[in-house]
This record gives C-alpha cells, sequence and structure tokens, in this order.
C-alpha cells in the first residue's frame, strides 16, 4: 500500500482526481503523479477502487456530509467516510461547501430528498452558523481534518446576502476551517455573478488553502459550467501562479475524469506545467 | 431577499431547490406559475427556475459520464453543438421517471438515451444529428455484446459512418455531412461479424454496404 509522505519543505504535490484515464496514465508517467484523489462515494459502492492505493497514494474527497445542509447523514455513512480515512490514512478529507441532501418541501418529517449532486447553498449568515454547527459535529467523526471546497455558483440563491468569495471567507473565518479552493468552480462564479475573478480571489483567506482543483469549464445556455472533460483554461493556471505568492497549497490535483479518453499529451503537458508553476 | 414573513429561511430554500431537482413536473409547474411559489414565502422573483432547471441538466449530464465510453461520439457532437446542457436539460422528465421504476444500470441509461432522443430530435436538422450518431453508437455497442445474430434497422437523416468520420476529425466539418432520409440496417452475423447497411426504404432491397467490418464489433 502507498500512502503519501508530505515534505513539509517541498514543493506542493500533484495529483489527478480518480477516473477513467488515471490507470494508464499511472503506467506511463507515475513519475508525474503524487496521488489520486478518489471520492469516498467511488469506495464505498465499488470497493475494488481501493485497490489502486497499491500504485499510489490516495487522498479522500467526499460528497456525503451536506455540511452546509440540514438534513444530517446518517451514522452508517459517516463510520464508512472514518473506515476509509483509516485504511487510506489520507492527510485530510476533501468535502464540499454544500448539500445533497434536504428535507422534504411539504413534509419535514418524511424522508429527505437525495441529490445527485452537490449544490451551493444559500450564502448567508444562517448557512454559516448552520456549517460551523455541522462541523463542530462532524469533526469529532473523524481522525483527519475535514477541509471544505467552494462550490461553482450558477445562479443567484434566494436569500443571499454576500458573494461566494465572501462566503467562504466568513466560513473560513467562523468555523476555522480550512480549504480547498477549486479554481475553476472559483471561476465559473465569478463568471456567472459578473464578479472581477482577480480582485476576488484575494478577498480570499488564501492561506488557509491546503489544496487547490484545476479542472475545464465550458459556456453553454447562457452561462459557465463545470466541465471534467475538458482541459483547464489558461485563466485557471494564471489564477494558480497569482495566488501561490500567498497561498501555498499542499497539493493540487487536476480534475480530469469525467471522460473515457482524454488526449494523454495534454494531460501530461497539464501535469508538467502544474508542477513548474509551483516550483518556480 | 426578505418576505413580509421576514429572511427567507435557507432551510426553506434548499429543500424548494431540491424538489425542483428531483420532481420536473414540480418545475414545470413553478416555471408555468411562479406565483406558486409564494406558497413557501419565496418571492417569485427571487427564484431563477430557467437556470435551475439547466442545472438539473448538468446533474443528468453528470450522471451520464459512464456511457461516455459507449457513445464518445455522441457526447463530442453534443460538445461541439454547445448543446450539452440543452440535451440533458430535456432529457431530465424522463430520466427521473426511469430512475423511479428502477431502471438505474448503466444499459438502463443507454436506452433511456436512445429512447429519448427520437423524440427530441423530431425533425431538426441539427438535433437529428445527435439522434443519427447516438443511435449508431448505441446499436454498435449493444451488437458487440450480443449472442448471436441479430439485425437491428434505423431510419437516420445522414450517413452514420460519415458523420462518425467527421466526428473523429480534430475541427469537423458537420456541415458537409450529407443529408438524406435513409434506413440503415445493423446486422450481426451468427460468426460476431457485423456489417451497417444502408437500404432502399420502399424495397427493402440493399442499396450498398456502408462498411463490411465494423470496428468495435464481433
Amino acid at each position: 500500500m502507498e500512502y503519501l509522505d508530505e515534505g513539509s519543505d517541498e514543493a506542493p504535490l500533484v495529483g489527478m482526481a480518480y477516473g477513467p484515464i488515471v490507470t494508464g496514465l499511472l503506467e506511463r508517467h507515475r513519475d508525474l503523479i503524487d496521488y489520486v484523489e478518489v471520492p469516498f462515494e467511488q469506495l464505498r459502492h465499488h470497493p475494488p477502487t481501493a485497490d489502486i492505493q497499491d500504485q499510489v497514494p490516495i487522498v479522500l474527497h467526499c460528497s456525503s456530509m451536506s455540511i452546509a445542509g440540514f438534513t444530517e447523514p446518517s451514522d452508517a455513512t459517516l463510520d464508512a467516510i472514518e473506515g476509509h480515512v483509516q485504511r487510506t490514512l489520507t492527510p485530510w478529507i476533501g468535502e464540499h461547501l454544500a448539500y445533497i441532501t434536504a428535507a422534504d418541501l411539504d413534509d419535514p418529517s418524511a424522508a429527505p430528498t437525495e441529490l445527485t449532486y452537490t449544490i451551493a447553498p444559500q450564502l448567508s449568515e444562517e448557512t454559516v452558523e448552520r456549517v460551523a454547527t455541522n462541523l463542530n459535529r462532524l469533526r469529532r467523526r473523524f481522525t483527519a481534518p475535514i477541509i471544505l471546497e467552494n462550490s461553482p455558483q450558477y445562479f443567484a440563491v434566494p436569500g443571499s446576502t454576500m458573494t461566494m468569495p465572501a462566503f467562504v471567507t466568513e466560513v473560513a473565518r467562523h468555523c476555522d476551517v480550512d480549504l480547498l479552493l477549486d479554481i475553476t468552480h472559483f471561476l465559473i462564479t465569478t463568471s456567472n455573478m459578473n464578479l472581477d475573478p482577480v480582485a476576488s480571489i484575494q478577498q480570499l483567506p488564501l492561506e488557509r488553502v491546503v489544496e487547490v482543483h484545476l479542472s475545464g469549464m465550458s459556456r453553454q445556455s447562457g452561462r459557465w459550467w463545470d466541465d471534467h472533460a475538458a482541459f483547464a483554461p489558461d485563466e485557471a493556471f494564471d489564477l494558480l501562479a497569482q495566488i501561490t505568492p500567498r497561498a501555498r497549497p499542499r497539493a493540487v490535483t487536476l480534475e480530469y475524469n469525467w471522460a473515457s479518453t482524454m488526449p494523454e499529451s495534454v494531460v501530461v503537458t497539464h501535469l508538467r506545467r502544474t508542477r513548474e508553476l509551483l516550483s518556480a | 431577499m426578505t418576505t413580509a414573513a421576514g429572511p427567507v429561511s435557507a432551510e426553506i430554500t434548499q429543500s424548494l431547490i431540491a424538489a425542483a431537482l428531483t420532481d420536473a413536473e414540480r418545475l414545470h409547474a413553478w416555471l408555468d406559475d411562479p406565483a406558486a411559489l409564494g406558497h413557501y414565502g419565496i418571492d417569485p422573483d427571487a427564484v431563477d427556475l430557467a437556470s435551475l432547471a439547466d442545472f438539473a441538466g448538468l446533474s443528468e449530464k453528470i450522471r451520464h459520464n459512464p456511457c461516455r465510453h459507449d457513445l464518445p461520439l455522441t457526447f463530442r457532437i453534443l460538445r461541439l453543438l454547445g448543446i450539452e446542457i440543452e440535451f440533458f436539460r430535456d432529457y431530465t422528465a424522463l430520466s427521473l421517471a426511469r430512475r423511479r421504476m428502477g431502471l438505474l444500470s448503466l444499459e438502463d441509461r443507454l436506452d433511456g438515451l436512445a429512447l429519448f432522443v427520437e423524440g427530441w430530435a423530431a425533425a431538426d436538422q441539427t438535433r437529428s444529428l445527435v439522434r443519427d450518431i447516438l443511435l449508431h453508437e448505441r446499436t454498435l455497442a449493444t451488437l458487440s455484446a450480443a449472442d448471436g445474430a441479430l439485425a437491428v434497422v434505423h431510419e437516420l437523416s445522414s450517413d452514420p459512418l460519415e458523420l462518425a468520420e467527421a466526428l473523429r476529425q480534430r475541427d469537423p466539418d458537420l456541415a458537409g455531412v450529407g443529408r438524406e432520409v435513409r434506413s440503415v440496417v445493423y446486422e450481426r452475423a451468427s460468426d460476431g461479424r457485423c456489417r451497417v447497411l444502408e437500404i432502399d426504404g420502399s424495397l427493402a432491397s440493399l442499396r450498398h454496404a456502408l462498411d463490411e467490418d465494423v470496428t468495435g464489433c464481433g
């Protein structure tokens, strides 16, 4: 089994999100990949995925805690997450600053509504307080720290009183929690909500960024969307370069995990480009 | 945002968005009559229901990532045309209904897309290209996995092999793909060999073989 070995004075690690192209990349370019980020949900529903740790360390990602939500995950789910924390020895658990379950709209006593994809919450003080409450409860369940990932914002959420950068900043401050900065999510948000990405990203507590995500984005139906079947745009790498004087992430993950194939030469170029950028 | 009753609860907002994403009929009812949101203390003007419908499309698109292996050119043409979100948004209602019926496997998802695309494309020239390549790829995959002889007939608006070849190019010229309604037979022989044949619709006679040995089949 491979486990992550972080050298405190070394350049940040570079990894890939688990997906169809990872196995081939590991066979041919193992030296370029320090770790693979694997969703807890993938490990839970397809346990053989864990075998990849025979080749490469795993960093655990998660979508099941509904950390900005009002419906708590089951004990069985939380126990299963901790089981994978202990098996993988992940240095942290990256969880979305979002929700994936919600109470039934008409009958709160009914079974909660389960979604298949995390959603950005209302950006408000009420949600910040909710995240704090959830984090206090959840942190006690795990032997690895939780870090929170900014969600992409596709539309204004009713009742919101702050921008996404202000919300993330307030959550980090109020909850004393470190961050997973998804730069592509950030670009999608600033593009869709008419914010200046360069100015907005400097508002974030960049010193708290432990991990960075890079992926593609595409514009359709009048707005920008997350797209892990596309390559990260130059703007994402530029933004990463701009924040590195303040942010010193311990890991940067390329999320190219939706398509069954992607041009390997471009993936390799992006892995090398990321390493060069972080070592500068 | 506030209402007469005070600030809009974050919890109610989450429940409302979740309901919209998991109940296509309810979302469409709200699109037709946004004032109905007032029942939940939500200002109709504060909810971008069209964007919610598009977001449901993104969620469906992601749920269908496992289909990319069998339908790579279908996903490519949707991207090239910039209609991935539109396609999956329009598919959401049927997809949710199929999931409620327990149709959750990869095969179920592929079948669902093939079922949906026929009605979605109808006579639209652009959408018909999506239908052509989706049915082409789906049928080849079906024949490849079949045991024994099998034949499937589709009425398509283009030569699917010409369309597939165009989509494999770095810069596909979709406008250059010939458009003419034709009947296409996908045939798997008992020895595993597959053929794609174009036939004369009225006579059901062989016009010409489009390909004698389709890659990936048999």
